[in-house]
């Protein structure tokens, strides 16, 4: 029997609005400790989560191709097979915070894949190496990429190598970019030369490596286990204990829906432990007079 | 920062959380979460030592 000191107003709502944003349900209903409770105690610790994870413990689907490759390099023609992530089916219950990935999913799933023409122009960070067969030479700094003739681009690239040589490269060559969205912060890259690009004592045919990608692009994003594999390498245990905060953020807010559906599940707080056995004993006597 | 650590502010949110989901009154929310988090830090110092036993 709910007490008459609370009141819930419309359950429904009330509801929704926790499961939307922790603690706002509560607010609805002028519970406002409550609302703070809530709202502190979940968002912190899906947030807490978030950023021991480098902002990438939240997504709903890992992907795979369905032959060896890169994901991101994939071309429109190869077949992806996704499957639901089981974490995302707590880590939904926070809402608002993780429904991003709904929208990156379908955003995902219609994505084309690798890109080989663009227009306008590209600057970003680079990290990779020039490539002559099988020889490398890493290199990172900055490039830039402008649409060319003929479906060709214009690359230009300034950097160090790995022992801190300065590096300059311009030239033009066709493009593969790894496909727009998707859950890792780095695209990547590969510029083909026509001609060989003199760098380092080498006759270099391509620059391969990554770019940054755009936030919007890759947060909650569906990602694959290479990139999974990654995380765990740089995050190592960080990252397990970052997905399990944001589990358990939203399996809390389960029970604030809860809360705000039907009220507190023990009562009010205030009700005296021999006024409870009393009434609990009356009940059972009146159970067996009738039975 | 070894993994233990991440245990206390856990342990915190879980315990007021849960708490606030079963009881309106405040005075009564934070000593039930006050006592749970004891009793949840009690549980797992022990559960600790006992791997740790085992482990050595």
């Amino acid at each position: 029997m709910r007490d008459p000191r609370i009141n819930l107003r419309s359950r429904e709502l009330a509801a929704f609005l926790a499961f939307l944003i922790p603690g706002c349900g509560h607010f609805y209903q002028g519970r406002r400790l409550k609302a703070g409770i809530y709202f502190s105690g979940i968002v912190c610790l899906f947030f807490a989560g978030m950023i021991l994870g480098d902002w990438q413990p939240v997504y709903s689907q890992v992907a795979s191709l369905t032959k060896p490759g890169s994901l991101q390099m994939r071309s429109s023609d190869d077949q992806v097979r996704t499957n639901f992530s089981i974490g995302y089916a707590a880590q939904v219950l926070v809402g608002l915070p993780a429904l991003p990935s709904l929208l990156q999913q379908s955003r995902f799933s219609s994505d084309p894949g690798s890109v080989k023409a663009f227009d306008g122009e590209l600057q970003s960070d680079f990290v990779g190496a020039f490539r002559q067969g099988n020889v490398f030479r890493p290199v990172s700094g900055n490039i830039t990429l402008s649409s060319g003739q003929g479906g060709m681009v214009n690359c230009s690239f300034e950097g160090v190598t790995s022992d801190g040589q300065p590096v300059e490269a311009g030239f033009s060559g066709g493009i593969k970019l790894g496909q727009k969205v998707y859950g890792s912060p780095r695209r990547e890259v590969v510029v083909s030369s026509l001609d060989g690009i003199p760098v380092d004592g080498i006759e270099a045919l391509e620059l391969r490596g990554s770019i940054s990608r755009s936030f919007s692009d890759w947060y909650q994003a569906p990602r694959d286990s290479a990139e999974l594999d990654r995380l765990h390498g740089k995050l190592s245990r960080q990252f397990e204990i970052a997905c399990v905060f944001t589990w358990i953020a939203g399996l809390l807010n389960l029970m604030a829906i809860w809360d705000a559906f039907d009220g507190p599940a023990y009562g009010y707080g205030d009700e005296k432990p021999e006024e409870e056995d009393e009434a609990g004993s009356s009940e059972s006597k009146s159970k067996t007079s009738e039975g | 920062m070894p993994s233990l650590f991440y245990a206390l502010p856990l342990a915190a949110v879980i315990s007021l959380v849960y708490t606030t989901s079963r009881y309106e009154l405040p005075s009564r929310i934070f000593q039930g979460a006050s006592v749970m988090f004891v009793k949840t830090l009690f549980g797992l110092g022990l559960l600790y030592g006992v791997l740790w036993y085992f482990s050595s």
